[in-house]
Parts: C-alpha cells; structure tokens; sequence
C-alpha cells in the first residue's frame, strides 16, 4: 500500500472536510456516538426538553461535545488531504525526474457548478502503459474530472498536462491534435443515429485520415470491429443494436484512430454481470494490444478489479485514498470497504 | 387588508423576475450574435464539408418540395378566388393575373415558404441537434478532433440559405399555377396570356428585393434552428423545447427581415 492510502487507513476518518451543510444536520440529528456519550436513546432526550433542568445540560454537553470532535475530525481531514497531495506532487516529480513523461499530470484542479464546488483540488498521473480506475460514489466530480481532460469542461483553477502539452493554454486546432490521441469511451457509447455502423467508423477516418484510401479504411474499419466481435453488425443502425453491442461499437470507433490514451466513462453501467465482464475483457484486450494508457471511471468493482493496474478513491471533489485493488480491499477504513465488500 | 410590508415585498419580487427575465433574453440575444459570428469564421475555414451540404440541401430543398408546391398552389387559388368579387366590381378582372403576381412574388411567397420551412426545416434542425447534444454525440465529435460546429451547423446553415431561394422561386411559379387555375373557373383565359399579363406588371424592384431577402430568411432559420438545437441542456424535454422555440423564434426571425426588407424597399 501506497504512503497515502497508509496514511488514509491509519485513521478511520476520511479527509474529505465535512461541509456547514452537513455540520448543521449533524447538530440537528445527534451520531450514535453522541448518543451514548448522553447514554439516552433520541426519543429521551426529545422528551428531555420538556424538563429543562436535566434536558438542557445534558443536550449543551453533547452539542459541544458534537461541535468539538466534528472541529477535530475537519481538521484531520484537512490535514490528511493536504499529505495525500503533498504525496501526490512527490510521485509526479519522482515519475518526471525518471525521464519517462506521464501521460497525464494534474496538479491542484479545482471546478465549481455555480456554488458548488465538484472538484476541490484534485492531483493525480498516469503512466504509459498504465490504467488507473477511479472510484467515488455519484456525484463526486468523477466524470467532471475526465471531461477535462478533453476540454469538455474547462477548470477554474489547476494544470492539466496530457502528453506534456499543457491542455489549458493550447489553441483550438494544438487541442484537437492532443483530442485525436486521446480517446473518450462514453457512458451511452455516443453513437451517431443517424449513421450506420460503419458510416460511424468511417466517419473519424473521413476526417482525420483524408490521404488514405477507400480500401484500406474499409479494411480497418472491419478488423476493429472483428476485434470486438461485431463483423455482422456492419450495416445496422445503431438503435437496432443492444447496449453491450452499442459499447463495443463505441469502443471500435474510438480505437480506429489508434489513441494512445484512452478514458472510459462507466464502460460497464447498464449492462448485465456478463456483458460487463465482457467489456472489461476487452478493455484489458485493446490496452494490451494497442498498449494505451487509460483512465476508468467506475461503480463495477468487477471492472475495477479486471483492469486496474492502480485505484484513486474521490470523495467530494478530493482524492481520499490510492493503492492497488488488493491494498484498498484489505483498508480497514468503513468507507473505502463499503465499495470493496 | 395585507400589510404594506408585504405588499412591497410581492413587488419586489416581481420587479426582480421581471428583471432576470429580460436579463435572460438580452443574454440569449448575445449568444445567438455571437453564435452567428462564429458561422462567419468558420465558413470559410477549411475543410469545406460538401458532402454534408449537399446532403442537407437534399433534406431542406428536396424533401420540401411537395409541401412547398402544394401550399404555393392554394396560396394562388385562394388569393384569385378571394380577390376576384372585389377585382369584379371596379371591372377589373383582366387585372387579376398581375395582382397575384405582384403580391405572390413581392410578399406572400417569400414569407408563406419561410414561414413553412421553419415549422418544418427549423423544428428539425433543433430537435436533431438538441438530441445529439443530450445523448452527447456533438460532444463524442469534439472529443475526436471533429469541429461539431463546423459539420454540423454551417452546413446546414449554408444548406438552407441557398435551398430557401430555390424553394420560394418554386412556390411563387406553383402559385401563379393556381392563380391561372382558380381564374379559369369563371373567366376562360389561356396559360399564355395569363402568365404575360402576370408578368407585363413586375418590375425589376418587385423582383430583386424579394429574391435577395429569401436569402436572409434561409439563413435566419437555419441558424436559429441549428442554435436552439445546439445549446439545448441536458435531458428529454429539452430536446421538445428546442424544437418548440426554433419554430417560434425562427418565424419572428423571418418577419422581422421582412419589415426591415420593406422599409429598405421602401426607400429604394
């Protein structure tokens, strides 16, 4: 286990700092563990209040009893968070001092949604070759996080680094050229309807591939999709297809252009247990035989377990936790075993 | 009685929505210039998509036709049919094929055809392209090094500001049809003369403003459509509102050219 994740189950409290909003509900419904410092069950301490006398001393010592530790564990958190990047930088520098370029490094990413904060200061690398899942539960900036990668959604604040070009500063068309690298498997495959299956292959090489011929993009155009299985499928319309089929014709579309990186939005959301690990399989596949380094963003830890070769944990907008599947699944932390068991 | 108090307070609140409401329209004005602005930077930027915008000019000229042509026809009938008693009073009955050529070509058929290809190319345009951006195709384009907005807008801008023309044209010949038709019913004339009386009466100024703002109109309900499509939000509804808005706004579009194309006819 990574120094991070270390440092994260040394303490069974996540660094995620605790929002006013959630404090505020924490006052108004008391933890079970401010309930046995009262030793009262709530429906008592309820009927408490009408008995101001032993009610109101007893009810003012757990609140500030609550505030104090609440205080405390937001300052754990904090802490914590800050080690997890300070850790973070120390691996990028490790990684950038070795020579060998990682394909992407973020450094202090921040994103809000009018108020709301999604990403709160997230840092993270991955090497050639290597493919880091990212776990969290919905909402947490997850797909936020890889839609910046591509320019989808642009930061407030941070660095973005995708094969060494600093994505924030680049121009439309210096983007595009790092896109055409990079490639982006939807969570609903986004697939062109309008298109059949091979007009939606065809369709990137058309633009991007404008020298070569006729033939030779028919040819590639089959052996992606023999690589996932679907030959016969060749002239159907997308919406004749299932979602499995939709996937994995999402996923020839977006290798036809060879990428070298490649981040899964969800690959296996709404599929059966089968066809997920079916997906899966073919991820390890297309990695191992194109060699592509990627991001995956999933809840399957099926998915997770078969393609990892790295885990980060995201909780509210900040990386809470790193290691390998087997390092994460033996944390005694409640919240990262609540994904793992 | 309610209290001043709170009868401040309502109209507080009213003035404030009032206000967001108005900010929002001036803020979406903006947006649909500089939505605009950008279909002037990219046009002639290349790669020039020309397969796609013959394939849009099939889907707007091609595939209207038939709608086109019938509506064009009984906008000459009904025009003959209704002015007719009125023409016949002050006997001028042989002025029938003249008044509906000037008033098909000057105005009815350059309006009725854009306001039939917004309901019918603009509602398109916006539902298609409000569903490709909530199943997120226009953003699987962007993330494979494809200008979503050069292949898909400007050519179906381009597409309807060069079939919108084409169309009218075609509406105005299918209506003085219907005129001649409509007239035959009691007064017998032939193919021939009705359409050289039609004629003797245009002039150079009845023909070339109502040709250039077919133009105008091509464009505006190409763009509005394609922008109510392209920045429509996330999920279903949007995807009706999109469509709804782009029949709405491209047709007020279209009438307001057609004012300030008659006050600049006006002066000419």
């Amino acid at each position: 286990m990574k120094e991070t994740e270390k440092y994260q189950s040394e303490d069974h409290e996540l660094p995620a700092p605790s929002t006013a909003a959630e404090q505020s509900t924490e006052t108004e419904h008391p933890t079970e563990s401010d309930q046995q410092t009262t030793g009262e069950h709530p429906a008592e301490s309820a009927d408490d209040q009408e008995f101001p006398l032993d009610g109101e001393i007893i009810l003012e010592k757990s609140e500030e009893e609550a505030l104090a530790e609440r205080m405390e564990r937001q300052e754990e958190a904090d802490r914590q968070a800050e080690a997890l990047r300070e850790a973070e930088l120390e691996i990028q520098e490790q990684v950038e001092n070795s020579g060998d370029e990682p394909v992407i490094v973020i450094r202090g990413l921040h994103k809000s949604f009018g108020d709301h904060e999604v990403l709160r200061g997230v840092d993270l690398h991955v090497k050639k070759g290597e493919n880091l899942v990212i776990l969290g539960k919905s909402g947490t900036g997850k797909s936020v996080l890889i839609k910046c990668l591509v320019s989808l959604v642009t930061p407030d604040e941070g660095e973005i680094k995708v094969f060494g070009e600093d994505l924030l500063s680049l121009k439309y068309g210096e983007l595009n050229a790092v896109r055409v690298r990079t490639g982006f498997l939807f969570q609903n495959a986004a697939l062109y309807d309008s298109m059949t299956v091979r007009e939606n292959l065809l369709f990137p090489l058309r633009q991007h591939k404008k020298d070569m011929s006729k033939e030779k993009k028919d040819a590639l155009v089959m052996e992606m999709l023999d690589n996932v299985g679907l030959t016969e499928q060749v002239d159907q319309m997308p919406s004749k297809l299932s979602g499995g089929q939709n996937k994995r014709i999402g996923l020839a579309r977006t290798l036809i252009l060879r990428p070298e990186l490649m981040l899964y939005d969800e690959p296996t959301t709404g599929l059966d247990t089968g066809t997920g690990k079916e997906i899966s399989e073919l991820i390890i596949k297309m990695q191992q035989k194109y060699n592509i380094s990627s991001i995956t963003i999933t809840h399957d830890m099926t998915c997770a377990k078969m393609t990892a070769s790295r885990i980060i944990m995201l909780k509210e907008g900040v990386v809470v936790a790193e290691g390998t599947y087997e390092e994460l699944e033996k944390s005694e932390d409640e919240w990262i075993s609540s994904f793992f068991h | 009685m309610e209290p001043v108090l709170n009868r401040y307070q309502r109209a507080k609140i009213r003035i404030r929505e009032k206000k967001s409401q108005w900010k929002g329209f001036f803020y979406n004005a903006g947006d649909l210039v500089s939505f605009m602005g950008r279909f002037f930077k990219e046009v002639w930027r290349p790669p020039y998509e020309v397969r796609e915008v013959l394939y849009q000019c099939y889907l707007v000229g091609y595939k209207s036709t038939f709608l086109i042509g019938l509506t064009g026809f009984i906008m000459g009938v009904v025009l003959t049919i209704q002015t007719r008693p009125s023409m016949a009073s002050f006997g001028a009955i042989s002025l029938i094929p003249g008044m509906v050529s000037v008033s098909v070509i000057r105005e009815i058929g350059p309006v009725i055809t854009a306001i039939i290809c917004a309901g019918k190319v603009g509602s398109r345009m916006g539902a298609e392209l409000g569903s490709m951006r909530v199943t997120e195709q226009i953003d699987a384009m962007e993330v494979s090094g494809i200008n979503p907005y050069r292949y898909l807008v400007v050519t179906r801008v381009l597409a309807t500001t060069l079939m919108v023309p084409l169309l009218v044209i075609f509406a105005d010949a299918i209506a003085l049809l219907g005129g001649y038709i409509a007239m035959n019913i009691h007064d017998a004339t032939t193919i021939h003369h009705f359409f050289i009386v039609a004629m003797a009466h245009l002039e150079f100024i009845d023909i070339f403003p109502a040709i250039v703002k077919t133009f105008f109109f091509g464009f505006v309900v190409g763009i509005i459509g394609c922008y109510k499509g392209y920045n429509a939000s996330r999920g279903t509804e949007s995807v009706g509102i999109a469509a709804n808005s782009a029949v709405v706004a491209a047709s007020l579009g279209v009438f307001i050219i057609d004012l300030i194309a008659a006050q600049i006819t006006d002066l000419l």
